[in-house]
């Protein structure tokens, strides 16, 4: 029997009960969604004691499933407003998966100034006073668990979150007990710092293990999509993520015109090789030492398209340099220097920022004057900030929007809030839908048009046409949403998305752990009601048609060098939310 | 014969096969009527290698016959974006 893991942080006590019968079949974006709307009121302050923060891992995660260990966290956002889910890759969903943990539930508020660490284990679940871990940056935090408690897995939230700035992510370990994986998005570290909690700490041993209801179904999905995995050019061992890292997409998005560079000002990066995939996995060779590509973020993934990133001499930098971080905090500053990129991305990791939203505030801040595009000692010393709580950190650690309103700049690339991330919407239209109609604000992951638009995956399509793309974009979010439920990484989308048994393998092989048959319709209809249910949200939460439009430059100011507005029609953007409704 | 000239630029695993080419680009000077495909073989670079390519920053296939001051970008099957 699965659980759910309620942690009151009002009056500091913990209770584990079983998985209501209504959630029986619901994991990872399925579950914390769906919690989310049946228990936070939709006009809550996000960072009051009425918001919830859930963490639940998919349905397959902690089984041998490949490539499945994530994690979904989810709560009514501060930087949105609305309701948010974000997932990282960690070995952390795995022993919330074998510890039967469906979903733990935080609650509550802490008095202003207490901070507590949360012990999970086979014994149940404890609140200890976060004593000196309290305000520690992330490495720091990570020397000392280590040191007083042994290699356990760990969430925290770093200073940037304990400061209740929007900007603030999620941290999770990774398997060398690195605090590097993140569910970044929507200011859910500020949730977390906001319910007075520092920090969960996991020991995973005695762990029952995932219920697999049906075995045979089980391993037949599995074989069927570990072959596809194997078998396509983006996925398979020594495939292009696996040996270049997902930074590989830095020159390909400059080639199409459609690389975001210095506030979204320009479509290509003069300085975009320097900070390629192929130039991190060219210094990781050169430089040797710590440095390593093909690193995978949790125990059985196949991909691995993670890596860790050397400093000169060899030791180790940070982990791990990801495509969008890289441009965010690259080409969208005008800084074409990695090891200025990798440290701007450790300071990240350490303050507990969203590299996305820290990169395009960056951006937005340069815009304002604060520093010069390209200048990287600037751009640290005004991220450190986020961390030390001045008051110009805190300004920006509240993200781009909000750093816009600050300073009086108008292109402030932003949807509902939450930043842009590297893929210009004026250069490939159908990425802008998914980012103006998504319920998480400007999300690619919501709805990855990217895969046909640009990368001939699963289709193909000319990114410059405006028209047409409604279906694409929905059809994305759909699958997008269920793929959230099931804890498999998004990134074996690449695969299923050409092989079609691959697709089926992994369907059949989800439904089996809960004992159903379920085919490509089932996915059609729980990704369907995923998005219904976060829509219906945002609208009690008072979202309206006006949350579902570009920011207004891209409507008048062409981007370089296509010369091209943001054209997708707000009739096209309407009927894409009807949609999305359910009221197609 | 007239001639075209080109720039072209190889990306992820197709660097190894013109590994001297400058970062700014392979400037080449091509027979005119030369198409994508023929330039990929004049590269030696394996058909099934090759999964997009870009001149002047749009998606152009096999067939397309470049033209005088293209700019080229070919690349292997390729993703990334971090989930």
């Amino acid at each position: 029997m699965r659980k759910v893991v309620r942690v009151n942080m009002s009056t500091h006590s913990v209770t584990v009960e079983p998985l209501p019968g209504k959630y029986a079949e619901m994991a990872g974006r399925w579950l914390t969604s769906r919690l989310i709307a049946d228990e936070v009121p939709p006009t809550c302050h996000p960072l009051g004691p009425h918001n919830k923060l859930v963490f639940a891992p998919g349905i397959v995660t902690g089984t041998r499933a490949p490539s499945s260990g994530r994690i979904s966290v989810g709560a009514k956002s501060p930087l949105t407003g609305g309701i948010k889910e974000s997932n990282a890759g960690t070995p952390v969903a795995q022993s919330f998966g074998r510890m039967r943990i469906a979903a733990l539930v935080v609650e509550g508020q802490g008095k202003t100034g207490e901070s507590f660490i949360l012990r999970l284990d086979a014994s149940g679940a404890r609140l200890e006073p976060s004593g000196d871990l309290a305000g520690l940056g992330l490495e720091e935090f990570r020397t000392k668990v280590v040191e007083r408690y042994g290699e356990l897995g760990f969430i925290a939230t770093g200073p940037a979150g304990e400061h209740r700035l929007a900007m603030g992510g999620i941290c999770f370990s990774d398997k060398e007990f690195r605090p590097s994986r993140y569910a970044g998005r929507g200011g859910l570290g500020a949730v977390m710092g906001s319910k007075g909690l520092k920090a969960i700490l996991l020991d995973d041993e005695g762990a029952p293990g995932v219920h697999i209801a049906d075995e045979d179904l089980f391993r037949t999905g599995q074989r069927k999509l570990v072959d596809a995995l194997r078998e396509h050019a983006v996925t398979k061992p020594g495939g292009t993520l696996n040996s270049f890292g997902t930074a590989a997409l830095i020159n390909v998005l400059n080639e199409a015109g459609g690389l975001p560079t210095n506030n979204f000002r320009f479509g290509r990066f003069a300085g975009a090789r320097g900070i390629a995939g192929e130039t991190i996995a060219q210094t990781v060779t050169r430089r040797g030492g710590r440095g390593e590509m093909g690193h995978a973020c949790h125990p059985g993934c196949i991909i691995q398209c993670s890596n860790v990133y050397p400093r000169e001499d060899g030791s180790e930098h940070v982990s791990c340099l990801e495509y969008e971080s890289v441009w965010a905090l690259g080409a969208n500053c005008g800084i074409g220097d990695l090891d200025t990129v990798a440290e701007l991305v450790r300071i990240c990791n350490d303050s507990g920022l969203d590299t996305i939203e820290a990169g395009v505030t960056l951006g937005v801040a340069m815009e304002a004057g604060l520093a010069r595009f390209g200048d990287g000692e600037a751009a640290i010393a005004l991220l450190r900030q986020c961390a030390e709580g001045t008051p110009l950190g805190r300004i920006l650690g509240n993200g781009a929007e909000y750093t816009g309103k600050a300073f009086g700049v108008v292109r402030v690339p932003t949807v509902k809030g939450q930043s842009m991330p590297a893929y210009e919407p004026r250069a490939v239209k159908g990425i802008g839908i998914t980012y103006m109609t998504s319920p998480m604000g400007a999300d690619h992951t919501a709805g990855y048009t990217i895969a046909p638009e640009i990368l001939e995956v699963g289709g193909k399509a000319d990114p410059l046409v405006a028209s047409d793309k409604v279906d694409m974009s929905v059809n994305m979010q759909t699958a997008t949403a269920f793929l959230d439920a099931t804890g498999y990484c998004l990134f074996i989308a690449f695969a299923i998305l050409d092989i079609p048994s691959g697709f089926e393998g992994m369907v059949e092989g989800t439904g089996a752990v809960l004992g159903q048959k379920w085919t490509a319709d089932d996915a059609v209809r729980i990704g369907r009601e995923i998005l219904a249910t976060e829509m219906a949200f945002n609208e009690a939460a008072g979202f309206t048609r006006a949350h579902d439009r570009p920011p207004e430059f891209m409507r008048y100011e062409p981007l370089p060098p296509h010369n091209q507005v943001y054209d997708v029609t707000d009739a096209d953007l309407d009927r894409t939310v009807s949609i999305l409704k359910g009221q197609r | 014969m007239s001639k075209v000239s080109v720039l072209v630029r190889l990306y992820a695993s197709l660097r190894q096969y013109v590994p001297t080419a400058p970062d700014s680009g392979l400037a080449l000077t091509l027979e005119a009527g030369t198409t994508l495909a023929g330039l990929c073989s004049k590269l030696r670079i394996p058909d099934e290698e090759v999964k997009l390519t870009f001149v002047n920053g749009r998606r152009q296939p096999p067939e397309y016959t470049l033209q005088d001051g293209d700019e080229v970008g070919i690349l292997p099957p390729l993703a990334g974006g971090d989930a």
